[in-house]
């Protein structure tokens, strides 16, 4: 294919998170970035030093082992993508400079940390570009991209310091500069106080007092990350080529099309802009298909991560209307805290649900088993890009009964077994 | 949406069936059934907007 041939010989950067164990965008980087190559594509990978660290950090809290990291980017090499030396050297420096955060805050205290940062902050940027610039002069890797002619890919955009560094590269090797938009890193204030004023008072019911302290903290959050979002799409925008989004979501709601309009920055939608494993695949074989039809029960499902954001809330409401009926509601996921575990519990005894059978966090072959069974995915999700739980419960024969949200709305709306409203 | 998902579970099997068998819908799931198609996808888009540009 003539267009695939031309950018074979120019290559990509890719500068990106590909820790599939840390969630759906860096899942998505790994899968994408294992297909590059087999599509005739040279790719070579750096991931930020700044996020390297953030890696060390979950890592240290969710008690991962540091195998896993080097395994999945030696499953990424093994499949022809370069990884840049710097992303291993600096993978070892995190260790000691992590070690060295983690003695201070021991000694120090969490507030001298804070004061540290706040007082760092606006060296943060200068930072990433020296440490970038120090890649690029160095790394053979990198250098060796460019003789080709590469173009630099930020896959996520909910990460400021990957679009600093992508920039800097840019516009040192005179490149194109592609951002993918995958993420809504701030969204609307109103909707977002509703929701938080909602979540406390009548679901935590919370003190009214704290709750206004709270949302207070939240608003100047929301506020600085908003501005502090905009500042950095609006310091790329000399050397941005184009946007790519995974959904017209992260675009409209984000206001970035009416953005790219005005900064005459070309935007476009990946259709498709996401896949499932490859297992899905038999599903759509006729004689399967059928297979999974005929042996439906009669039950209705929700898994997803156990949030307010996801709905979780709403369930015991949609069990006991279920209920009434004869018809169980299966539940599967981990709850985000105690206090979400609580409240919903809560919510189901004042209700008095009886009909959800709650299996907790199951791995994919077990939660396939249970979805393919399943008839259909009740999804009162509140906020999404591009939702994967959708895609695999249509995968695996299931309807889907969700809000009329911009995700679920761009990107199912015309199917029939989608039920939005 | 509990009426919604009621009226799935009520749904006749013939009904349900036809739904999860849709041409349309078969379509658009060997679309979203492999990577591959993805990362085509973002390099064909990124292969226009270059041209474009």
């Amino acid at each position: 294919m003539k267009i695939m041939s031309d950018l074979s010989r120019a290559g990509l950067l890719v500068i990106g998170n590909p820790f599939k164990f840390m969630g759906g965008a860096p899942r998505r980087i790994y899968n994408c970035l294992k297909m590059y190559p087999r599509i005739g594509i040279e790719t070579t990978l750096y991931i930020p030093y700044s996020h390297l660290l953030l890696i060390k950090t979950m890592q240290y809290l969710f008690g991962i082992d540091e195998k896993n990291l080097y395994e999945t980017l030696w499953a990424i090499e093994k499949e022809g993508v370069n990884i840049s030396e710097q992303t291993y050297v600096q993978l070892e420096k995190t260790e000691k400079d992590f070690l060295k955060y983690v003695n201070i805050l021991k000694s120090h205290g969490p507030l001298w940390i804070f004061n540290d940062f706040v007082r760092l902050f606006p060296l943060i940027n200068k930072k990433v570009i020296e440490q970038t610039k120090q890649a690029t002069e160095k790394d053979e890797v990198i250098k060796n991209t460019f003789s080709k002619k590469a173009m630099i890919y930020i896959m996520d955009n909910n990460f400021p310091d990957w679009i600093v560094t992508g920039s800097f590269i840019s516009k040192t090797f005179q490149r194109p500069l592609f951002l993918l938009l995958q993420s809504i890193p701030f969204g609307s204030l109103r909707k977002f106080v509703i929701s938080e004023w909602m979540r406390d008072r009548y679901f935590y019911e919370e003190e009214l007092f704290r709750i206004l302290v709270k949302i207070y903290l939240q608003i100047i959050k929301q506020t600085y990350l908003k501005y502090k979002f905009l500042y950095t799409y609006h310091s790329i925008s000399d050397s941005l080529t184009g946007l790519l989004s995974v959904s017209e979501v992260p675009l409209k709601l984000l206001k970035l099309d009416v953005w790219a309009y005005k900064k005459k920055k070309p935007a476009g939608i990946i259709v498709p802009g996401n896949a499932v494993d490859i297992n899905f695949r038999e599903c759509l074989n006729p004689s399967k298909r059928d297979e999974i039809l005929v042996k439906k029960e009669d039950y209705a499902i929700f898994y997803a991560r156990l949030e307010v954001e996801k709905g979780i809330f709403e369930v015991p409401f949609i069990a006991n209307h279920l209920q009434q009926y004869g018809y169980k509601v299966v539940l599967v996921g981990r709850f985000s805290s105690m206090k979400t575990k609580r409240t919903f519990e809560r919510l189901c005894g004042r209700l008095n649900v009886k009909n959800i059978e709650y299996f907790g966090y199951l791995s994919d072959e077990d939660l396939w088993k249970i979805l393919s069974r399943s008839k259909v995915l009740i999804y009162p999700s509140h906020s999404d890009v591009f939702s994967l739980v959708v895609l695999e419960s249509l995968f695996l024969g299931n309807s889907v009964v969700a809000y009329n949200i911009p995700a679920i709305n761009s990107v199912y709306g015309s199917l029939k077994p989608v039920k939005n409203y | 949406m509990a009426e919604e998902a009621l009226k799935v579970l009520k749904m006749d099997q013939n009904r349900f069936v036809e739904e999860h068998t849709d041409p349309k819908l078969i379509k658009f799931l060997e679309l979203h059934s492999s990577w591959k198609n993805v990362a085509e996808a973002e390099i064909k888009k990124m292969y226009e907007i270059i041209r474009e540009g």
